[in-house]
């Protein structure tokens, strides 16, 4: 063996040897020697500092995923136990900024917290008034993902942190991921990711609106020991009395009994970083439906045969909503088109209308209550927010514009409460389910 | 004086995929950005004006590389221009393919420690990086281009599995508006000075002895093409995910991008997944530029090869890429320097050379036959 050769295979050795030692280099990190964040939760406190909340995820009871459910069933509550509880831990502490208040919480917990499990931001409503741009900062650490989902809640983030305790799923986090994605189809919440809202919040064209949640009011106690009767009768008495509106409910209001003690409906309607305030489910779909993001909902029309009933229609949309703006003496004109389809669920009452001119007769019928929705919460954001929570002015208002600097001058923001805006729906039955007419059982025979 | 320099054979497509892959690296790093910051929604525009101003500027490299055939720019620089001039050029050149070498080492660099090692000291990545890049500038330029062929199907093919992922957040085709973005004045002047982007294509002045003439006319043409096409395409689609005042303020658009992607609970957080063909694109930029800038120095001295070259060269990008105080600082020379002013030796000066060569009527036709001896 030459020379050559045993300097070759010396290299080769310590080659591999340094495959060994150098791992990851200085960025190894065990997983057990982190603390993965799976919710942060902002607040104001005193002189201008935010209480931060976190929610820790506990790996080993997450990963065991039965829960405490197995032996013990027999004594306590009236409820079932939620399977989440025990799977996290929830801690509050109060700092100047987001940065320090994650070192703070590591005098307390003994492993590095880290955020890249982060899944949800939830910004407490007395932080979201008074414009919590400052904290917003905190997108640029690497950790936080754009991803992330971004929740408005009336009341205190931590609040809301402490009380969410999922029944289905053992990690709240991935509930929450669950629940935004399944509700954000039936339209009764925005979708609102860490993108989307600063996207638009960050636009010249709208404004950003975010998911809407709460604790609910419905006298739910801590891991569902209550009871339930009572409940249900406050529930009732708390019922809408105009059929019509199908959700007329925001976060924290809706009638129910039992489940989990948070809820996710309506949007909170934000100017810049500033919450302004909030939209309830109608409202919601019907501002999904003019941003061109609405998936499938049901809405009730009053049945055109017979009075006093309703039809239950599963809509969605057909086309991408058309926009088109023209400036005339610098106010700007907004004709909106809106384009739906749907099947109809349930005849209330009874009536064909697998043919025409019933069928013709119902789809007039949608199309007047879906533009009496529409204009109802455009008159809403122009008057009551002052907010182009439709991105009219991106979608519409842009292309007219030359340049950025002609476009950002002419400050649609401040100009869209004046605009006039006629929003025109149309609307076809494209399928009527597994029968043409709904049963008729006989009377009076 | 006719010498040959280890340089191995060149394929077509390998050198096709070795200067596409050069020129489009730049888009890894802040550069989308830039252009967002410069040319507003209209940024697309500026690397389309800079792209089809560039096909002169490397029309006068190809027809000075027809005019002397088997030689590379640099000597027939100094056949056009004589020893002084044409010395001048090479170190024209030379510092082009330098500066791109040490500014794209820093501040890819500095993307990984921000993206994903953030507590390992710099030099680490750095001499990790410049291991490689040496070594495989050491095999030379076959070794480089046969591994960027290989690999450009997979570094396109990432690109575009990732546009496909963010579908999704592609709703938003109005913020391709206002068209003219901060001013079709603007946009014009800024794609003049922003042909320094396509600068690498200067590769092909090189590569030239290997190709026939017809050969490298179409490897150029094809990969400036490419290029383009790619990097518009890149920039539209930055555009259209992160509205402007975002586009505006990332400082690595595409591993932002990339992060983006969200379908369901399963597909996200992925972007790790093309971090390994984002560093073997960013390696092979790095050797081609290195061995741009090996060969240009060796054929300047008259060297016979330029191996012995490279090791000092390492260790000089290697300490020239700290002198740069901080991550920021490297963006902004890139961006107001080298990518502003790059123009002027990768495609002023092979023109000028190329115009004084018809002036005093050096090289062409005639001549080569008798020179060449290939």
């Amino acid at each position: 063996m030459t020379w050559r050769k045993v300097t070759a295979s010396l290299l080769v050795l310590l080659l591999l040897a340094l495959t060994v030692t150098t791992t990851g280099c200085w960025d190894r990190r065990e997983p057990e020697d982190l603390a993965f964040v799976i919710t942060l939760g902002l607040d104001t406190a005193p002189n201008k500092q935010v209480l931060l909340t976190v929610q820790i995820a506990l790996p080993k009871r997450l990963a065991g995923g039965a829960g405490p459910g197995g032996g013990g069933g027999g004594g306590g509550g009236v409820g079932p136990s939620p399977v989440s509880s025990g799977t996290t831990f929830v801690l509050s502490v109060v700092a100047p900024s987001i940065p320090t208040a994650l070192n703070l919480i590591n005098t307390n917990v003994g492993r590095m917290v880290n955020l890249d499990h982060n899944r949800l931001i939830v910004i407490g409503e007395d932080m979201a008034r008074k414009n919590f741009s400052r904290f917003l900062a905190v997108v640029v650490f690497p950790e936080i993902r754009r991803t992330t989902f971004l929740i408005t809640t009336r009341g205190r983030a931590a609040d809301f942190i402490e009380a969410n305790t999922p029944f289905i799923e053992a990690n709240p986090a991935k509930y929450i991921e669950e629940l935004t994605t399944a509700n954000f189809f039936s339209g009764l919440i925005p979708l609102s990711q860490l993108h989307q809202f600063l996207s638009a919040a960050e636009s010249y064209g709208q404004e950003a609106i975010t998911i809407l949640a709460d604790v609910t009011k419905a006298g739910l106690k801590p891991k569902g020991q209550t009871d339930f009767k009572k409940q249900i009768e406050e529930a009732m008495k708390k019922a809408p009395t105009i059929a019509l509106e199908t959700i007329p409910f925001i976060a924290g209001e809706i009638p129910r009994a039992g489940g989990n003690r948070v809820e996710f409906v309506g949007a909170a309607v934000y100017k810049g970083a500033r919450l302004v305030g909030f939209l309830n489910g109608s409202e919601t779909r019907a501002a999904a439906a003019l941003r061109g993001e609405f998936r499938r909902g049901f809405i009730l029309v009053p049945n055109p045969l017979r009075k006093g009933f309703f039809v239950i229609i599963e809509l969605s949309q057909a086309r991408p909503v058309s926009v088109k703006v023209r400036i005339n003496k610098g106010i700007p004109e907004i004709n909106v088109r809106v384009t739906m389809e749907g099947n109809i669920d349930a005849i209330q009452g009874g009536g064909n209308f697998s043919v025409n001119p019933a069928k013709r007769q119902l789809e007039r019928a949608v199309e007047k209550r879906l533009t009496q929705i529409a204009n109802a919460v455009v008159t809403k954001a122009q008057s009551q927010f002052q907010a182009d929570i439709f991105g009219f002015g991106d979608r519409g208002a842009r292309r007219l514009f030359r340049t950025w600097d002609e476009w950002t001058r002419y400050k649609w923001l401040s100009q869209f409460p004046q605009a006039r805006v006629k929003v025109q729906t149309s609307f076809r039955v494209r399928r009527i389910g597994l029968q043409f007419a709904p049963p008729k059982p006989v009377t009076g025979r | 004086m006719s010498y040959r320099l280890p340089e191995g054979h060149q394929g077509r497509r390998e050198a096709f995929a070795l200067i596409t892959i050069t020129i489009i690296t730049e888009i890894f790093l802040s550069i989308p950005q830039k252009l967002a910051v410069d040319g507003k929604s209209a940024a697309w525009i500026i690397i389309l004006i800079a792209g089809a101003l560039s096909f002169v500027g490397l029309y006068f490299i190809l027809a000075l590389s027809r005019r002397f055939p088997g030689k590379t720019i640099v000597e027939a620089g100094e056949e056009a221009v004589g020893p002084f001039l044409g010395t001048i050029a090479a170190l024209a050149y030379f510092i082009f393919f330098m500066a791109s070498l040490i500014l794209f080492l820093r501040q890819f660099s500095e993307t990984i420690i921000t993206a994903f090692l953030p507590q390992t000291p710099i030099s680490v990545i750095t001499a990790g990086f410049l291991v490689v890049i040496i070594y495989s500038t050491y095999i030379g330029l076959e070794a480089i281009s046969r591994t960027a062929g290989l690999l450009i199907g997979f570094i396109i093919g990432s690109l575009a599995l990732i546009t496909v992922l963010l579908i999704p957040f592609m709703v938003a085709s109005y913020n391709l508006f206002p068209f003219w973005g901060s001013g079709p004045d603007i946009v014009a002047r800024l794609g003049a000075t922003r042909t320094s982007l396509f600068g690498e294509i200067l590769i092909v002045g090189l590569i030239a002895p290997l190709l026939s003439g017809k050969e490298l006319g179409r490897v150029g043409i094809t990969s400036l093409a490419a290029a383009i096409g790619i990097m518009t395409f890149v920039e539209v689609i930055y555009l259209i995910i992160f509205p402007l005042p975002a586009s505006a303020v990332f400082t690595f658009p595409l591993y932002s991008g990339a992060r983006l992607v969200f379908i369901g609970r399963f597909v996200q957080r992925i972007d790790a997944i093309f971090v390994f063909v984002w560093i073997i694109t960013a390696l092979i930029k790095l050797a081609a530029t290195m061995y741009a800038s090996a060969a240009v120095l060796a054929r300047a001295l008259k060297l016979p090869v330029f191996r012995p070259l490279v090791f000092p060269l390492g260790i000089l990008v290697f300490a020239i890429s700290f002198t740069i105080p901080s991550f920021p600082d490297a963006v902004t020379i890139d961006s107001r320097y080298l990518r502003t002013y790059g123009w002027i030796p990768a495609f002023l000066f092979p023109a000028l050379v190329y115009l004084v060569a018809v002036l005093r009527k050096k090289g062409g036709r005639g001549s080569d036959l008798a020179q060449s001896n290939s």
